[in-house]
């Protein structure tokens, strides 16, 4: 690719222009972090019904706003998870599976300052990553076929297995639960139903976001009436006599985890730059890694800031990676990407390379927007998170009627169906029961999320092959990636059986 | 296996059994539905279903054997307890399916507004019924504002919406 004047320059400027750009970028943020924290919106479709006035923008303002919004949007998701257990969007459904429990001690102020932080980190390097890289990025899409992307699913699915250790049955029901409920709807081939019930709305699968907002915040609502508030006393105190110290101290602590932000970020990127993958995948997938790779993962679960930096490090790193198949190659990689394609090409703007030669300022202006606008959200949303903090302190008499109205109205707003709404009471029910008998819903979800996903990439490559099993060992990524998911899971029994051996040898000596 | 009940008292595991029992109904169901479809449509039922229908097993296998030794029984406390919040939780469920049925007759923002008010009210024991009423209102005027006029989204009208309608 033949690129002009691409040096640090040229990058200085691009930089201080879109930080003139901030009349666009902070009223987008806003916008950004409300309709991220709203079920059922999410990015997308903002820019849908803001389409229009995204049209008669100058092309440079237009993108600048969408990235902007989109980047907030990410942000925005992991609000209502961490402190209400409501994920916006299923990219941020790992997000409080310890960033509620850091909630319930007391310590709200510090997982969203973690979060902000790890997002922020996360999405500035991984832009900075796809500025200096993109054209190698950028064919990282052409090797992840169906094959490789069943393996990166399994990475997604093996969750349910880290989580099943903890009572090994009940969680592989509660998994493999969810993956049969995944598997509702029309079959990919030939479009058979299977088990619909006969429901035409369930032709098309089970909808995400009723299925995330009953399992998690609805059956929360029913749980969380049990006491006045969702907090403890201690933890209400701990919340209510908080300074700012919770907010640096959430900082610092990403700060020296600042390798596990750096590795799960590039999960995220890497699954980004392929088409099809997403924020949810990325987001379980640099979870389980992160636990499996952890000294202490026995804590993961329980309010763990390892556990909270590496889904929202990862969903992030989504962002940037987003972007590359888009402007590189000319191939929208999601749905948000595939609006800003349909913006450039209504202005006249070529994608692929050509927008590198004939306009490189337009081109890694995006990427710079986007580094612009992580760095805003660090200075605007960061001072916000002790006041956000103090939703929690609401009675749970207000709270869960609010919780329980929001998030099916949230469960009707994607295809306006009364039935998502239904649907999203039964899995409020689901999830209320598996809560109170010792059911895990993180592995309902996981399966639900990941298991239409990868039967469908599973279809694809057995087709190619004839039916054979063998093209999920074809190629070598493939089966390094093999290697690496046997790895990822024998590694921590390894280091674990080690780990007793040592202790039976030291107590031994003690005795 | 982690237990649901303290561990002095017999263990409780008629609730546990719920999910796998539904598991178990929901796979049968999902497996009639596939039998004379092709390969592709068949692929999860087997490879996902047969996993799962085993694991039921072992589960009721391990309850029946827990129930027999007397370590078990049938009951549901870990479902149902604390009995005292049980009449208030289960009210607060009729409400939400009340919500849901109503809906479609009262409109969107009324039904929310009753929803809303009723239930803080259920939660509070009638207590505050001002401020459960404020804050009820206030709820339904933004979900108002917010989904029906900015966003234009396709709610159940009713008197409320048709009368914002006439107005704009």
């Amino acid at each position: 690719m033949d690129i002009v004047h691409i040096n640090a320059e040229f990058f200085l400027e691009l930089f201080l222009h879109s930080l003139s750009l901030w009349w666009v970028i902070i009223p987008s943020i806003f916008l950004g972090l409300i309709v991220g924290a709203i079920p059922g919106f999410s990015a997308a479709n903002t820019i849908i019904i803001l389409l229009p006035f995204t049209l008669v923008m100058d092309v440079e303002v237009g993108l600048v706003f969408m990235v902007a919004l989109y980047c907030a949007s990410r942000m925005g998701a992991g609000i209502p998870a961490i402190l209400v257990n409501i994920p916006g969007t299923a990219g941020a459904a790992a997000t409080p599976l310890d960033g509620y429990p850091m909630v319930k001690k007391g310590l709200g102020q510090q997982a969203l300052a973690i979060s902000f932080t790890a997002s922020t980190l996360g999405g500035l390097l991984t832009t900075v990553i796809a500025l200096v890289s993109m054209p190698i990025l950028a064919r990282v899409g052409f090797h992840m076929h169906s094959a490789e992307m069943v393996v990166v699913m399994l990475f997604g699915i093996s969750l349910i297995a880290t989580i099943a250790a903890k009572d090994t049955l009940k969680g592989l029901i509660a998994g493999f639960f969810g993956l049969m409920i995944g598997s509702i709807g029309a079959d990919h081939v030939y479009a058979t139903p299977r088990g619909t019930m006969d429901f035409l709305e369930l032709y098309d699968g089970i909808p995400l976001i009723p299925a995330l907002v009953g399992l998690f915040a609805i059956s929360e609502a029913f749980l969380v009436i049990e006491g006045e508030s969702i907090l403890s006393k201690h933890a209400q105190d701990n919340l209510v006599t908080g300074s700012w110290q919770q907010t640096f101290q959430g900082v610092r602590m990403t700060f020296r985890k600042w390798w596990h932000v750096t590795w799960t970020s590039l999960i995220g990127l890497v699954i980004g730059v392929t088409p099809g993958a997403g924020a949810a995948i990325a987001a379980f997938v640099a979870y389980q890694q992160s636990r499996a790779f952890s000294k202490t993962p026995e804590l993961y679960g329980t309010g763990h800031p390892e556990g909270l930096i590496a889904p929202e490090a990862a969903n992030n790193g989504v962002t940037a990676g987003t972007l590359i198949p888009l402007l590189v190659l000319g191939i929208p990689g999601g749905a948000t990407a595939a609006i800003m394609l349909v913006v450039m090409q209504y202005q006249g703007v070529n994608t692929g390379p050509r927008l590198f030669m004939e306009q490189p300022e337009l081109g890694y202006g995006i990427f710079m927007a986007m580094f612009t606008t992580y760095l805003l959200m660090a200075l605007t949303i960061l001072p916000m998170s002790r006041y956000m903090s103090r939703v929690t302190l609401v009675s749970t008499t207000y709270m869960s009627p609010l919780i329980i109205g929001f998030t099916l109205v949230g469960s009707f707003v994607p295809r306006e169906y009364m039935f998502d709404m239904y649907l999203a009471f039964a899995f409020g029910i689901l999830g209320y029961i598996a809560r109170k008998t010792g059911y895990h819903v993180a592995a309902i979800l996981i399966g639900v999320i990941l298991g239409p996903l990868m039967e469908r990439y599973m279809l694809v490559a057995l087709q190619k092959a004839d039916g054979s099993f063998t093209a999920l060992f074809s190629t070598p990524l493939t089966n390094i990636l093999w290697g690496a998911l046997v790895l990822s899971l024998l590694l921590p029994l390894f280091v674990k059986h080690r780990q007793r051996r040592r202790e039976s040898v030291f107590a031994e000596g003690e005795g | 296996m982690a237990s649901t009940q303290n561990s002095g008292e017999k263990r409780q595991i008629g609730g546990e059994l719920i999910i796998p029992v539904l598991a178990l109904i929901f796979t049968l169901y999902y497996i009639s539905t596939v039998i004379d479809s092709p390969w592709s449509a068949q692929l999860n039922a087997f490879l996902i279903g047969s996993v799962l229908i085993v694991l039921v097993l072992a589960f009721i296998a391990y309850a029946a054997r827990e129930v027999l030794m007397g370590r078990a029984s049938l009951g549901m406390s870990g479902l149902l307890a604390p009995y005292h919040i049980l009449p208030r939780r289960l009210g607060f469920m009729a409400l939400t399916v009340g919500y849901l049925v109503v809906m479609p007759w009262l409109g969107f923002t009324l039904t929310t507004f009753v929803f809303m008010f009723a239930s803080m009210l259920l939660l509070g024991d009638g207590r505050r019924p001002l401020v459960c009423f404020v804050a009820a209102v206030a709820m339904a005027a933004i979900a108002l504002g917010v989904f029906v006029i900015l966003f234009e989204k396709r709610f159940p009208k009713g008197v409320i919406e048709h009368l914002v309608q006439v107005l704009s």
